[in-house]
């Protein structure tokens, strides 16, 4: 801004130039400084005019361009307006940002000039420095960078700008942005002087070094928060097997090593969340996991141990002072006891009893830190990985700045607050998480096996056709109040019971088990389904069941000749249907209140069965729908069952669904059983619908079902050849039953191009195609399958889906 | 009542243990098949004759069954013969390799205690010809 520039002292005087506003420092101090460094500095120049420091320093050169002084004669030389010179040099001495004025960098800057804020701001008189260099001042650069770089700029005659520190004032001190401009004799160009200002910056670099303060503050804090963004979505996929290592591995930003133990019944390494063998949090049989070498490999502060391993004396190489033998207070256990959430420091340079916590951990991390990172710290910080109730585990870290400490027996950590808070957060969140899965794999394995035993589950019946659907509407749970049993209760009694709890909750399933259990119970003792009732109102009366329920009991009994008669009773239940070529009748004798309420005597319905007859149980799930009474719900389904054409009991349910159960709003269970009538099923097949479905339950026999299930449709199909389809369907369902989970599905379809079985389980496993071996039972089941379809599977739902699809043996 | 239940009787003679089996073999019956097989190869009879005549299914556990007695008793040098087998039988049995363990008695003609089961061999086209060969045998 202002280049190089050329002056001379006004014509009238150098008095007036400078002093009047500020009486102490231009004039006199000048006059006084430029006296002696000049005669110090050798003889006035040759021009004899100018005495500057400058030109004596050596160039010999006369100088046009001088510091002003009371003896030039500026206006032989180069006139200049008086007034704007005097002006200039008035605001100069005036002016209250620090000005000065010095000789050329080849002489050292020797300070020539300086207003009053100069002295002010350097907190300097004028007169001690006048002539001086001014490196003196040098100490108050910034730093040697900005030093060298001042020094660059002035050798090569540029302007700079540096930042210099202040002298202080009142204690602290302040900043000030230095510029120093090369003045430059007119007639050759070079720098004989400089002009410098300086500018009090101080509140400035203040605020400026405030900023970066909280600018770091602030990105470390995003830093962390980030951290634990990362960890919370890390936890989010609890199934995930490494879950816990890289939760470890990004705490690596903020100390040197993490990792996470658990306990179960014993401190163990944990890279992700066991949620089949979670930890307890209990148990100190710390030396059940032992990785690799149970001995430390690095182990310079180990003491004399005796047989049982506890130290008893320090050893040769310890450094730890005799007397201090042994950490007898194990507060890794004490963490793991739940006996402070604080964080605790484990030193590893003094021994610990070998079977404690600490010991462990010691052991442990001395491996592990050997291997992983080629070193191990005096001590470690560990943090407790709490659950909802009890310590699960361990948080052990390596802070990243380790190692200064050297007391040994202390309370608390070396964590800064910052990192200890992203620690402890880390480490409850990751508690959480275990504790979550952990919970709720319990539960789930608990509503599993609970759900599963309560699932109805249907008897095979030789003789009669009978077909059952269940359906519960609840969301989260396999089972709801609705359930069917099929008895075999004589070789000439099959009991029958359909029965709807209110609800569907878990509640009304629990209930629906009680009942069903006394339901069983007295079906098998008396025989006459009224009394059956009358039994179970007495005994549902005691137990205080909290829902009320209703139910249709019957039996079913076939007499010498193989002719069937029904009897039945029900308890506040929809009627029973019997379809018969076409008719359909309603059961609807044998009335009473619901299960609990019959304070009257319970009556029972007979009605006689033929050859080819179907009787039909449900629950109101059926028929029900918000939008349209329960009597219109029964019309449509006494209009519906009319139509049925199906001749297998399997049949007529599949109609039954297709026309009714589009929309289920509450639970649904059916049973369909049928009077087999060979004769007239062997008359033309019927435009049923060509599809199937089955519940099986994993057991052995659920195989035979299974492929009398598929003889039967293939009948009612008029499909001929049903002897490859039984072969594949037991292969399918003797898999599903020795290799599957849970119960297991059975559906087929006529594709018009050959039959479709589909087989679902609830293990994910795929399916495989053995060699097998003689010696060996099994393995070529799905060899067996593989000649005679075509098959895949998918995966479904939690398992999978096994379809084959039988070659068309037309063709 | 169709009984679900296989029943397998043993009779012997000085020199031939005769296996009569009826109803399903399938999984279902596999408790029972170690036992049956200890007192087969107990017997040490060198011609063990297996009954299939009132067998109405058999699938591979079934055959692994009938292969593990044809196994033990070739292994004493003694013979399996399989009499009354339908097409589906050794379907199964060939399917799971065996049928070189066996003797196939075609003559045997017993009261036919069980229907036909309509079946027919699938030949898949790779093998066929391996197959026939085995058929020749």
């Amino acid at each position: 801004m202002i280049g190089n520039l050329s002056w001379s002292v006004p014509p009238d005087g150098p008095g007036q130039g400078r002093t009047p506003p500020v009486p102490p420092l231009p004039a006199g101090p000048i006059t006084s400084a430029m006296g002696p460094r000049s005669s110090a500095m050798g003889p006035p120049s040759s021009d004899g005019e100018n005495a500057s420091p400058a030109a004596a320093g050596g160039s010999g050169v006369p100088e046009p361009l001088a510091a002003p002084r009371r003896t030039d004669p500026p206006q032989a030389r180069r006139p200049m307006p008086p007034s704007v010179g005097d002006l200039v040099l008035r605001g100069a001495a005036s002016i209250g940002v620090p000005v000065f004025l010095t000789g050329s960098f080849e002489d050292g800057l020797p300070l020539l000039w300086a207003n009053e804020a100069f002295e002010k701001y350097a907190d300097v008189r004028f007169t001690d420095l006048a002539g001086r260099k001014l490196s003196v001042l040098g100490d108050r650069l910034g730093d040697p960078e900005d030093f060298a770089k001042l020094r660059e700029h002035l050798a090569a005659g540029e302007e700079v700008q540096t930042m210099a520190r202040s002298a202080l004032r009142g204690g602290v001190s302040g900043w000030v942005q230095l510029t120093l401009t090369p003045a430059r004799a007119a007639h050759h160009g070079r720098v004989t002087h400089w002009i410098g200002i300086s500018v009090d910056v101080s509140e400035h670099m203040e605020r400026q070094a405030a900023q970066l303060a909280s600018q770091a503050m602030e990105n470390r804090q995003r830093e962390d928060s980030d951290l634990i963004a990362q960890t919370t979505e890390l936890l989010a996929d609890l199934e995930y097997p490494y879950v816990l290592r890289d939760i470890a591995e990004l705490l690596g930003h903020v100390v040197k090593w993490a990792g996470f133990y658990v306990n179960d019944d014993g401190l163990k390494p944990a890279e992700g969340i066991d949620v089949a063998n979670p930890p307890s949090g209990r148990g100190r049989r710390h030396a059940r996991y032992v990785a690799g070498d149970d001995q430390p490999r690095s182990a310079p502060h180990r003491g004399v141990q005796d047989q049982l391993g506890d130290t008893t004396a320090a050893g040769d190489a310890t450094t730890v002072a005799p007397g201090r033998l042994l950490e007898v207070v194990d507060n890794v256990q004490d963490l793991l006891d739940g006996k402070g959430d604080e964080p605790v420091t484990l030193h590893l340079d003094i021994p610990h009893a070998q079977y404690s916590a600490s010991g462990w951990l010691q052991r442990e991390l001395n491996r592990r830190l050997t291997d992983e990172m080629g070193g191990v710290p005096r001590s470690v910080v560990v943090h407790p990985v709490a659950g909802r109730k009890s310590t699960l585990g361990l948080l052990v870290v390596w802070l990243a700045d380790a190692g200064a400490d050297e007391v040994l027996f202390y309370e608390g950590t070396d964590e800064s607050e910052e990192v200890r808070g992203v620690l402890e957060v880390v480490a409850r969140r990751a508690g959480n998480a275990i504790d979550n899965a952990r919970l709720y794999a319990r539960e789930h394995r608990l509503a599993e096996t609970l759900q599963r035993a309560m699932l109805p589950e249907q008897a095979d019946v030789p003789g009669i056709d009978v077909w059952t659907y269940y359906a519960p509407n609840a969301e989260h749970a396999q089972v709801g109040g609705d359930w069917y049993d099929i008895l075999q209760i004589s070789t000439e009694v099959v009991g029958l019971v359909i029965g709807d709890v209110v609800g569907h909750d878990v509640e009304a399933a629990a209930t629906m088990g009680q009942l069903r259990s006394v339901v069983r119970s007295y079906a098998f003792e008396l025989f006459t389904p009224g009394q059956v009732l009358e039994k179970v109102d007495q005994l549902v009366a005691g137990m205080g069941i909290p829902r009320s329920a209703s139910m249709v009991y019957a039996a079913l009994h076939k007499d010498d000749e193989g002719c069937h008669a029904i009897e039945y009773s029900r308890a506040g239940h929809l009627p029973p249907l019997l379809l018969r070529a076409g008719e359909v009748i309603t059961l609807d004798q044998g009335g009473g209140a619901l299960i609990g309420f019959g304070s009257r005597e319970r009556t029972t319905g007979t009605h006689e069965l033929r050859r080819g007859d179907t009787l039909l149980f449900y629950t109101d799930g059926l028929i029900e729908r918000r939008d349209r009474p329960l009597r219109l719900g029964l019309e449509a389904l006494l209009e519906t069952a009319a139509a049925i054409q199906a001749k297998d009991a399997a049949g007529v349910g599949e109609e039954l669904l297709a026309r009714l159960a589009d929309k289920p709003e509450d639970d649904v269970a059916i049973v369909v059983v049928r009077v087999p009538d060979p004769e007239g099923d062997r008359a033309q097949p019927t435009l049923s619908p060509r599809w199937r479905r089955w519940m099986l339950p994993s057991e052995p026999s659920s195989i035979g079902r299974a492929r009398h299930a598929v003889l039967r449709t293939c009948q009612a199909w008029g499909i001929e050849e049903s002897a490859q389809a039984e072969l594949v369907v037991s292969e399918l369902v003797a898999n599903g039953v020795l290799h599957g989970w849970g119960h297991i599905a059975l559906r087929l379809y006529d594709t018009g191009e050959g039959l479709r079985i589909e087989v679902e389980d609830s293990n994910p496993a795929p399916p495989v195609a053995t060699d097998g071996h003689p010696n060996r039972l099994g393995g070529f089941g799905m060899q067996i399958v593989d000649r005679l379809a075509e098959w895949g599977w998918r995966p479904s739902g939690t398992g999978k889906l096994v379809w084959a699809k039988l070659r068309d043996q037309a063709k | 009542m169709v009984t679900l239940v296989s029943m397998i009787e043993i009779a012997t003679s000085p020199t031939t243990t005769t296996l009569v089996i009826a109803g399903e073999l399938d999984l279902q019956e596999r408790d029972q098949f170690p036992g049956i097989a200890a007192r087969v190869v107990g017997l040490r009879r060198q011609l063990l004759v297996i009954d299939m005549c009132r067998v109405t299914f058999m699938d591979s556990t079934g055959a692994a069954f009938l292969i593990s007695l044809a196994d033990s008793g070739a292994k004493r040098g003694g013979a399996t013969v399989i009499r009354g087998a339908d097409e589906r039988d050794l379907f199964v049995l060939e399917v799971c390799g065996a049928m070189d363990l066996f003797r196939i008695d075609n003559e045997h003609r017993c009261e036919p205690a069980t229907p036909a089961t309509g079946f027919h061999v699938v030949t898949p086209r790779m093998i066929a010809a391996d197959r026939a060969d085995r058929r020749a045998m």
